[in-house]
């Protein structure tokens, strides 16, 4: 009988003694929550790039609040004839942003954090309802909008039906297209100044969005297979398959690779020569992994 | 005391399983099986023709080969060669006429017929087992 009112007694202090840990750890935490926020250390420029463990938690709390959120959407049989029609509002709403096949997006949207990127590989991430639901809703903090209030219903559905056809189209028939979809792609086109920087040409990866369509090494993003893996390029003997792997090689695919490779999907990125200089003496320097 | 052990392995166990849930790929571009050839006998070709002395396919990794990409992942890639979207089709006509599709490309004809290219694309689509 003692032994029991003892066992519970020592039951209810170890609960007590829990809970007080637990409001003690909240309070700190929310303490230094405080402290990181009111001293201004989180950097909120859109060059500096997410963390990859925070990219990631982002990547997931979109997948799984969007294929929540559309559950319910009843998609219609996307036709031929949709995805025709959706091609006029792409090319005047999204290509700023997305690009196309072949097509670079504009200037602004290679700023951007997260960076918009191409939707050639939408079809493979999301059911068409959610694409849908993305189109219509748009994505909080991202500089998507939603387009519930700007489209009609079926125009939203023709936009989904052309990104659905988006993976057969070939990069040719997206410049015939897209090439004269209004975006701006004016860029800063300074001469280098002085010998190349790798860490510059780290920053200026993510500044042009190389990794919404390549895994590239030092940028954070998804695991992407648009484009083939940046990672190791050092070590591989010949650029898009085409030229021997140099330096001065490199820099002019990074800024023409249409006059390398016609055809291309790479699309030409407005890319100075100081910023393709750096670019790849960043990709050629990174060790091999 | 047991209880609460029960519920900690509980909800670790939720925690890891949410998290794994969460680290599922985006399905392939060409579904294993759509090229319609035969794997095995295109895992033996791709080593007759010496794929693997310039590019990295699993199973044939003895080689490492660096001058054109690597294929593991090729089901997943949105292009082949940057120039065609990635179709059985398509591979297949890559893997016969690279150079007729794009003139000046490293990747030699190798005087590949039909049926040995749609094997060896039901290979590269299908790395992996079963």
């Amino acid at each position: 009988m003692s032994t029991r009112r003892g066992a519970g007694l020592s039951y209810r202090r170890t609960a007590l003694v829990a809970l007080a840990t637990l409001l003690a750890a909240g309070i700190l935490a929310a303490l230094a929550a405080a402290a990181v926020v009111r001293g201004g250390w989180y950097d909120v420029g859109a060059v500096k790039q997410h963390w990859q463990p925070t990219f990631k938690m982002l990547e997931w709390g979109l997948r799984y609040s969007v294929r929540h959120h559309a559950r319910d959407i009843v998609a219609p049989p996307l036709t031929a004839g949709m995805a025709q029609r959706g091609v006029r509002i792409y090319a005047r709403h999204c290509v700023q942003c997305h690009g196309a096949p072949g097509v670079a997006p504009g200037q602004a949207s290679l700023g951007l954090q997260p960076t918009p990127g191409p939707l050639v590989n939408m079809p493979q991430r999301w059911q068409r309802r959610e694409l849908y639901w993305i189109v219509s809703n748009g994505v909080k903090m991202t500089g998507m909008p939603g387009w519930r209030f700007r489209l009609s219903d079926a125009d939203r559905w023709d936009v989904v039906a052309l990104i659905a056809s988006l993976p057969r189209m070939t990069p040719a028939e997206g410049v015939a297209l897209f090439a004269d979809a209004p975006r701006d792609t004016e860029n800063d086109n300074s001469p280098p100044a002085g010998r190349p920087d790798p860490e510059r040409g780290r920053v200026a990866l993510s500044q042009y969005s190389c990794q919404s369509c390549h895994i590239t090494p030092g940028v954070s993003g998804a695991r992407i297979h648009i484009g083939p893996t940046l990672r190791g390029l050092r070590d591989r003997r010949y650029i898009a398959g085409h030229l021997p792997n140099t330096r001065d090689n490199l820099v002019h695919w990074i800024r023409f690779p249409d006059q390398v490779k016609p055809g291309t999907a790479m699309p030409a990125l407005q890319v100075s020569e100081r910023d393709a200089r750096d670019m790849a003496a960043w990709l050629l320097t990174e060790p091999a992994q | 005391m047991r209880r609460a052990a029960a519920v900690l392995v509980l909800v670790v166990t939720a925690l890891q399983a949410a998290l794994l849930a969460g680290c599922e790929e985006e399905r392939a571009v060409v579904l294993p099986g759509a090229a319609g050839g035969e794997r095995h006998l295109g895992r033996q070709l791709l080593n007759r023709y010496g794929c693997a002395a310039c590019h990295r396919i699993h199973g044939l990794r003895e080689y490492q080969g660096q001058s054109g990409p690597p294929l593991e992942r090729i089901a997943y890639r949105n292009y082949l060669a940057g120039v065609l979207p990635n179709t059985p089709q398509n591979m297949v006509r890559w893997i016969m006429h690279p150079r007729a599709i794009s003139p000046g490309t490293a990747m030699p004809d190798l005087g590949v017929n039909a049926a040995e290219a749609r094997a060896m694309a039901a290979y590269l689509y299908q790395q992996e087992g079963p």
